[in-house]
């Protein structure tokens, strides 16, 4: 249910004007919240940002979070993370 | 990535039965300034929360919906202070014990914030416990709550990462 939880605190945030970006790990879950911008990540349940002491890899993800705040234009935007 | 499978035929079961609300399309609120001005909050689903606060409620049916403040001044003096409290059996929490970035990267946001690649680490970063099968408190009255704090710390970006 964290990607439920997670994709309903999205929504709250950004009806006071703060952009997110949600991760998702499972997204049979995050689409029936469908928060406005999600980067869908192929790791496992506990680890969204990939392997512990994959220092490049996270900071990959935070950038790539990054990139994608800035270039979604609609509501729903989904990338996936290419590890 | 992980899907429905992968979980326990329980939590698979009742995710399938779940009454999933209709939300609608969702709101977007466009980045306001450039990710080197922007600043950047954390907010995670992973049950995290200092040692020194209360854990969150150990009862999956009863959907404690409230949420801990974890201040970056806080996590940088000591962050084995760091603890999990967290009800789901679906997720290792080998990678946490080892690396806390796997779920809170605060430590990488700080560094790209160092090398100028966004503005600023908010000052405030917020925790929630996941497994709610219950919203409605979360809804109504803490996820707004939340956004009132990251709105009071003029935070522009928040990255969400549940476990």
């Amino acid at each position: 249910m964290c990607n439920q939880t997670a994709g309903l605190i999205a929504r709250a945030l950004e009806e006071v004007g703060i952009t997110t970006v949600t991760l998702s790990l499972l997204k049979e879950v995050t689409s029936k919240i469908n928060p406005p911008r999600v980067l869908e990540m192929p790791f496992g349940f506990g680890h969204p940002l990939g392997n512990p002491d994959d220092r490049e890899g996270q900071t990959r993800v935070l950038q790539t979070c990054l990139d994608l705040a800035c270039q979604a234009r609609e509501p729903g935007t989904t990338w996936k993370f290419d590890p | 990535m992980a899907t429905l499978n992968d979980m326990e035929p329980a939590s698979r079961r009742f995710i399938e039965r779940y009454p999933f609300p209709d939300l609608g399309k969702p709101p977007i609120a466009p980045l306001k300034t450039q990710p080197e001005k922007a600043r950047v909050a954390l907010v995670t689903t992973a049950g995290l929360h200092l040692d020194t606060d209360r854990p969150f409620s150990s009862s999956f049916w009863l959907s404690d919906c409230s949420f801990r403040v974890i201040r970056e001044a806080d996590y940088f003096v000591d962050p084995g202070r760091l603890v999990v409290s967290h009800t789901s059996k679906e997720f290792d929490r080998s990678g946490i014990d080892r690396d806390i970035n796997v779920v809170f990267p605060l430590p990488r946001l700080k560094e790209i914030a160092d090398a100028g690649l966004v503005g600023s680490v908010a000052p405030r970063h917020l925790s929630f416990m996941g497994s709610l099968p219950r919203t409605g408190d979360l809804r109504k009255r803490t996820a707004p709550e939340a956004a009132r704090i990251l709105k009071d710390d003029d935070v522009d970006l928040a990255i969400l990462t549940p476990v």
